[in-house]
């Protein structure tokens, strides 16, 4: 019987530089005790005459990377992928499967977890240990509910994980084997992907450092945070109340329904900071709240408290940051 | 065209109760609504219906026996069976069983197409699309925003999906946009009070289930879970007090 547990990551192929992350679940979930990475990389970016496929950023921080080339699967054949990670969990017979809860992810995970009769926890956002136990953590009900999920049986134990929520520190330098997987797709899917339409928002504000965050107390002017967002070079990023009223799309959305995120500095402009909202925040280093009501709960979290109007805040701070800008630039002429 | 439309039953999220005790959800006594993206779903089917004169929709869900009225709310717009799966032994069932309850159902009926909802407003895992279309082997698509009615048949889709979007649109069953989603204007559309069709309804046990024999495609029987699943097993964890 093998000593040393064995975890497999799968990379999802739109968040590549994230997969790494999820080395930090996989380390919470065994504690001290060491365990054997490897990670499933599908060629999906790199297109059929690029390098050799998005593995590079993964090399040093698995012990084994399997790589799957464009030209074996197609990176979106969800009935293809199934078969061979099936395959693998045969070979291998991992302890467990990690996949990132990208919308992909969570097609594939669920489907997995069938095929290898086996549980799996959705969208998970943590890990503890008790008494030698690991209880895997989600919010259920909207976020009303944290639940506790403790695995039994035999099957690898699986999860999806909520991207953004883990931080993997580790340095990497291990020595990398790289696999590729040329071995037979026993099945292929039918769906195909006739075209790709960009959205009209293109940042992802989960790569931002600076975030300016704005809610309901900014409902009428949130088009006004553009101008902060420039003067600190950082993205504009919305709670619900803004989402819900169609001023800004779900996709800058901060919190449980929408991304969670983990900028150097937060601005929250007139906003509460309801539990659902504050679920999206995660390893911040800076929180900065403005807002009229000193006892929201988001001024709690936050390192600077400004009691006041928030257009007023950024009309003055914008003002300070440029007029600093010009005097700098005049003492360097 | 056949449709089906496999929906759930949720408790409204405000008024949701959990028993800290036996680890359930209780579904008795609260207010509970048709899961938001599953109105989607079904809306998106009436719309099909109503382009076509030979489509029919059946609605299937499993639930406690409190749903019924809701099933016959859905029966007065212009779906044309509707099923519930209910059984005490099925309460408390993960989404691994619970796909396995529904697919063996879905495996005795005929159809072109299965719609569901991307997420559920309660337990949100969004795992039991996939793994019907596992069990069925049939291939399965979430969070899709448009589909091509033109390029819509028994044999083929055509269907945009947002990927970035993370939960869909009306998710949350909260928007409150300037133009109603198709889940708000179904709500609307059931305050028309309709007479509920008779003999529509159908109600099956999990030993009418057995006892059926039903033969799933392949041909090969497959027997439902006489025990839970023994896979994972949660509890809840009481709600932080504010400090």
């Amino acid at each position: 019987m093998k000593q040393v547990k064995r975890t497999l990551i799968f990379q999802d192929c739109e968040q590549i530089e994230r997969t790494v992350d999820l080395l930090s679940a996989a380390e919470k979930m065994y504690g001290e005790a060491p365990f054997e990475a490897y990670a499933l990389v599908i060629d999906g970016s790199a297109g059929p005459d690029g390098p050799d496929g998005p593995s590079e950023p993964l090399s040093g921080f698995f012990d084994k990377i399997i790589h799957l080339s464009r030209q074996v699967i197609e990176p979106h054949d969800q009935i293809g992928i199934c078969a061979v990670l099936t395959q693998l969990q045969k070979e291998y017979q991992f302890d467990s499967i990690l996949v990132p809860a990208t919308p992909f992810g969570r097609m594939i995970a669920p489907r997995l977890a069938k095929r290898l009769h086996t549980g799996i926890v959705a969208d998970i956002t943590d890990i503890r240990r008790q008494d030698g136990k690991v209880e895997i953590i989600r919010p259920a009900y909207s976020g009303r509910l944290m639940a506790a999920i403790v695995t039994r049986g035999s099957g690898p134990v699986m999860m999806s994980v909520r991207p953004g929520v883990f931080k993997y520190a580790g340095e990497g330098g291990m020595k990398t084997e790289v696999r590729k997987y040329t071995a037979p797709v026993e099945a292929r899917g039918s769906l195909k992907p006739l075209a790709v339409k960009e959205k009209q928002i293109s940042y992802d504000i989960r790569e931002s450092d600076v975030l300016i965050s704005g809610g309901g107390g900014v409902l009428r002017s949130f088009s006004g945070l553009q101008r902060l967002a420039d003067a600190l070079q950082g993205r504009v990023s919305a709670s619900r109340k803004i989402v819900d009223r169609g001023i800004a799309p779900r996709s800058i959305q901060v919190g449980q329904s929408g991304r969670t995120v983990s900028p150097r500095l937060y601005i929250a402009l007139g906003i509460n900071g309801a539990i659902q909202h504050v679920d999206g925040m995660k390893n911040i280093e800076s929180i900065i709240s403005v807002n009229t009501n000193r006892n929201a709960p988001i001024c709690s979290l936050a390192d600077i408290v400004v009691e006041g109007d928030a257009m007023e805040f950024i009309d003055k701070l914008t003002d300070r940051i440029e007029a600093f800008r010009s005097e700098a630039q005049g003492e360097q002429q | 065209m056949k449709i089906i439309c496999v929906v759930k039953i949720v408790p409204d999220v405000d008024s949701f109760a959990y028993d800290y005790e036996n680890n359930t959800l209780i579904r008795e006594h609260i207010r509970m609504v048709l899961n938001p993206d599953d109105a989607c779903a079904l809306a998106f089917a009436l719309k099909v219906k109503a382009s076509r004169p030979d489509c029919s929709i059946e609605v299937v869900t499993m639930g406690p026996q409190s749903v019924r009225p809701h099933v016959e709310d859905l029966l007065r717009l212009d779906t044309d069976r509707g099923t519930i799966i209910s059984d005490p032994a099925y309460r408390g069932s993960d989404t691994y069983v619970t796909s396995k309850i529904l697919a063996r159902y879905l495996s005795s009926r005929q159809f072109d197409v299965l719609f569901t909802g991307s997420h559920a407003l309660d337990g949100d895992t969004s795992h039991v699309p996939a793994q019907i279309g596992e069990e069925l082997g049939l291939e399965q698509m979430s969070g899709i925003t448009a589909v091509d009615l033109e390029r819509f048949d028994g044999r083929r889709a055509v269907f945009e999906v947002e990927y970035e979007q993370l939960g869909s649109y009306l998710g949350n069953g909260h928007a409150r946009n300037p133009e109603p989603g198709p889940g708000e204007r179904l709500q609307a559309a059931l305050r028309e009070v309709r007479r509920l069709p008779e003999g529509r309804l159908r109600q099956i046990d999990g030993d009418r289930q057995r006892r059926a024999r039903l033969c799933p495609r392949g041909g090969r029987q497959r027997r439902l879970p006489d025990r839970r699943w023994s896979g994972p097993t949660h509890r809840a964890l009481r709600p932080a007090t504010a400090a």
